[in-house]
């Protein structure tokens, strides 16, 4: 019978409810609306990148699957900054 | 699975030759619609106020004509020779999915059908230009519901795209024969494979945006005719993929060019591995200059700017590419062959492309030639010039591979002679006449009229060299003389087999070895072959075509088309269930950098990454939306219950921890906690559907509706797709739990649970930022 990091996994899952719960908590505490973005995205991507390391297995696979990954997640990012920054600086000129 | 005959073989083949043969089949049919609807309009220009098509019928013939040429023509007829060739040139039995190639097949002939379709409704085809630029492709405009069936026959053609791109990423990557390193693979293969990983990245926010199109024209949303960005959102959302889908189209013909001039020069390309790289860079630079098709919009100058540079740096590597091609002939016993001909002519209408497209690439020239015919004549040299040459160097190529046949050569090059000189007559005099504006269906300047009707002419003679290659490879069916395995000396793998291959390509496994090709002769018992046959991919397509014809068109048709579309699934299920379509994982293959890799779990990786692109194309959506609204985007909180959300969150993470638990009790071989943990990842994405739908209805209750506002109406659009996402999962995970209670699962076959968990965790992770951006910001 293979070993399988069972107890890593649980401990991942409660890291990611405590994460979830100071989330909401940054909301609750009413925060400064830039700090509570910043700190939101963050903390999701810190959710995310756990998830994809421990859950999808990305830490122990083939390492090409990752820059897969990371090429999806560089396009993801170019979208947002091109299509925001594009737009946002169009109103301030009109 | 017995051999079929007849009409049966053709609509039930997994094989990738036939599928290979009927792509290459419709992918001509529709080049002929298309270059007739060309034609048509091009009568219509040859004089001036000429009353041949209306305007509403000129615009109809443009925008079906860019459609069907670039989406169901001339990209197809590429996938075609891919089809038939890749996987003999790295030494496979079959594609990776030979099933799934059917599926690509199948949606991507009535994708087609449904978008000719709309010619035949109230209204007539789409008349919005192949672009379908916004607001102009919005209800309001274009109510027609022909502008909708088109869009629908869009989103059928992206899901062919998407399997089939799967299908060759997991195919070339996995399946290549030992001693095929990625150095060894010939040059059309590589250019498959940029045309694939380009497809993956680009296709996805396409997708997007029809979706997003589709919602505003069906439940009336106004995503696109918002004042606060719409417009400038659908040519983000267009141009992320129209760029490098003039790439995905190129790519494969420059890859033909290549193992054909180092075929008929008889020596290796010049500066191979170079070229080899510059591909890749080109490859990447596509995505980051499609602002210079958004010039005109009053983007953001820095942008602008930063995609001028980029574009015209695109003309570096493809400088490479185009001189090492040129080199390769220095001191080269070149054979001058029809093949070689169309070689060497897709070079030069690439070149005259590529330098005129410099000239676009200047954001002061980009102001004075935009929707001129300057731009018609750039791009149908770089795109359809460079492209159909090289592709038409494919089909006398490996014509006699296909049939065993050798065709006429004297008909060849007067083909080649008469198509080159019809092209350079179509396209050349549109730079002549830069001033003239595209997209209009007459003029009144005396001064066109000649380079118009020169143009015209060109058109007819390009469309005339066309019957000339019929005749041809018909006559050449009965009356050429054999091929032979090898007619041209060639070195790559596909001409190291009979001319037509067996259907299992290889009587022996091919293996390299260094320079050599030798083959495992396993005994001298050549391989057994066994043919999969199956008519689901077939009825599949078909009734995804007839909901989405009933969904604008007739209701009853639309229940009709559902009804089947879950029969066929419901029975593809089964088979599955029951291990009736299994094809064994093949052994010694090359897999580098993917060694850890089975086919089913490259697969859902690849699917997963373009979901990712998707919803990249959607946060980006969100991110425009609400930057323009600023001041008027409601507070998450204050519109959502943080506390339900965040419940509804820890709920699905904790299915994905069940999920993850279930690999790792299959992996141990423990059947019973195994199904343990998929029935409790059942119940949780129950869970989580159902506490989402009450939320829905709470918040309609509220006046929160899918048309309220821009806000809303994203909420439930991205939300919604996250809902669907998780319910083909759940689909998924009922056939698993059915697979687990019959015991499949175990320590060597925890393939499918695997594979599953990778699907699940992404969908988690969608909802962690969904989570964010819309209940907490």
């Amino acid at each position: 019978m293979a070993k399988e990091p069972i107890n890593l996994y649980v401990g991942v899952w409660g890291l990611l409810v405590g994460l979830t719960i100071l989330e909401i908590f940054m909301v609750l505490v009413e925060m400064p609306i830039i700090l509570l973005i910043t700190g939101v995205l963050l903390l999701a991507g810190v959710k995310a990148g756990f998830v994809a390391l421990f859950y999808q297995h990305l830490k122990w696979d083939d390492v090409a699957i990752s820059w897969f990954y990371l090429m999806a997640l560089f396009f993801a990012l170019f979208i947002v900054m091109v299509w925001t920054g594009g737009s946002a600086v169009c109103q301030v000129e009109i | 699975m017995e051999n079929k005959s007849g009409l049966m073989r053709w609509l039930t083949t997994t094989n990738h030759k036939d599928i290979g043969l009927l792509y290459l089949v419709t992918s001509l049919y529709f080049l002929m619609v298309g270059g007739s609807l060309a034609l048509t309009f091009r009568l219509q220009l040859a004089f001036p106020q000429a009353d041949i098509l209306s305007a509403s019928a000129f615009n109809q013939a443009i925008t079906m004509h860019g459609l069907i040429m670039v989406l169901w023509a001339i990209s197809p007829f590429a996938f075609a020779f891919a089809n038939y060739i890749v996987p003999i040139q790295i030494g496979a039995r079959d594609m990776a999915f030979p099933r799934l190639n059917a599926l690509s097949y199948w949606l991507y002939l009535f994708s087609g059908l449904l978008a000719a379709l709309s010619f035949f409704l109230p209204g007539g085809a789409p008349d919005v230009g192949w672009t379908y630029y916004v607001p102009l492709s919005t209800p309001k405009f274009t109510p027609q519901p022909g502008v909708t069936v088109a869009a629908l026959a869009l989103a059928m053609l992206v899901a062919s795209v998407t399997v089939g791109t799967i299908n060759f990423i997991v195919t070339i990557a996995t399946l290549r024969a030992p001693g095929m390193g990625w150095s060894k693979l010939p040059m059309f293969t590589w250019g498959i494979l940029y045309t694939v990983l380009l497809m993956l990245f680009a296709f996805g926010p396409v997708a997007a945006g029809f979706f997003l199109l589709a919602i505003d024209r069906v439940f009336g949303t106004a995503f696109f005719t918002s004042p606060e960005g719409g417009a400038i959102l659908w040519t983000h959302m267009f141009w992320f993929f129209g760029h490098p889908e003039v790439y995905i189209v190129l790519a494969p013909a420059i890859g033909v060019v290549g193992d054909v001039i180092e075929t008929f020069t008889r020596k290796p390309l010049f500066g191979r591995k170079y070229i080899l790289i510059a591909f890749g860079i080109a490859s990447f630079i596509s995505f980051i200059v499609y602002v210079h098709h958004m010039f005109a919009t009053g983007i953001n100058p820095i942008i602008r700017e930063v995609m001028s540079i980029t574009t015209e740096s695109i003309s570096v590597p493809f400088g490479v590419i185009m001189l090492s091609f040129i080199f390769s002939f220095y001191k080269a016993r070149v054979r001058i062959k029809t093949p070689l001909l169309f070689a060497i002519g897709s070079i030069v209408l690439f070149i005259v492309g590529g330098i005129t497209g410099v000239f676009n690439s200047s954001i002061a020239l980009d102001r004075f030639i935009r929707g001129t015919y300057w731009v018609v004549a750039h791009f149908h040299y770089a795109m359809v010039g460079a492209t159909l040459f090289g592709l038409l160097a494919a089909m006398y190529y490996w014509y006699p591979k296909i049939t065993g046949k050798m065709y006429d050569e004297k008909l060849g090059k007067i083909h080649f002679a008469i198509a080159f000189i019809g092209f350079n007559l179509l396209y050349f005099p549109m730079f002549i006449i830069y001033e003239m504006p595209r997209r209009v269906n007459t003029y009144f300047v005396e001064e066109w009229i000649p380079m118009n009707q020169l143009a015209t002419l060109g058109g007819y003679v390009f469309g005339f060299s066309f019957l000339i290659m019929v005749y041809n490879l018909l006559k050449s069916l009965k009356t050429g003389s054999p091929a032979g395995n090898n007619p041209w000396g060639a070195w790559t793998l596909e001409w190291m087999t009979t001319s037509p291959p067996p259907p299992h390509n290889f009587d022996f496994d091919p293996m390299i070895s260094g320079n050599q090709i030798t083959f495992y002769t396993n005994g001298g018992v050549p391989h057994k072959h066994v043919e999969y046959h199956t008519m689901m991919p077939m009825l599949l397509s078909v009734s995804l075509m007839l909901s989405f014809f009933g969904l604008m068109m007739y209701t009853p048709l639309f229940v009709i088309g559902a009804a089947m579309l879950a029969a066929v699934l419901t029975k593809w299920l089964i088979d599955d269930v029951y291990d009736r379509f299994v094809i064994p994982e093949p052994e010694n293959t090359m897999k580098w950098p993917f060694d850890h890799m089975n086919r089913l779990k490259f697969g859902v990786w690849m699917l997963v990454i373009s979901e990712a692109m998707l919803f990249a194309a959607l946060f980006g959506a969100y991110s425009l939306l609400r930057i323009n609204l600023i001041g008027e985007w409601p507070y998450g909180p204050a519109v959502h219950d943080v506390r339900l959300g965040g419940i509804n969150t820890i709920i699905l993470l904790t299915s994905s921890l069940t999920v993850v638990l279930a690999v790792a009790y299959a992996k141990m071989g423990d059947q019973r906690k195994l199904l343990y943990s998929l029935g409790a990842t059942y119940i949780l994405g129950l869970v989580f559907l159902g506490l989402k739908g009450y939320e829905w209805m709470k918040l309609y209750d509220e006046g929160f509706t899918l048309t309220s506002d821009l806000p809303s109406s994203l909420y439930y659009v991205m939300t919604g797709t996250h809902a669907a996402h998780m319910i083909a999962g759940m689909i998924a995970l009922t056939y698993l739990i059915v697979k687990a209670f019959r015991g499949v699962y175990n320590e060597k076959n925890y393939d499918g649970v695997e594979a599953f968990g990778i699907y699940w965790h992404f969908v988690d992770i969608v909802w962690i930022f969904l989570f964010a951006i819309f209940y907490l910001m």
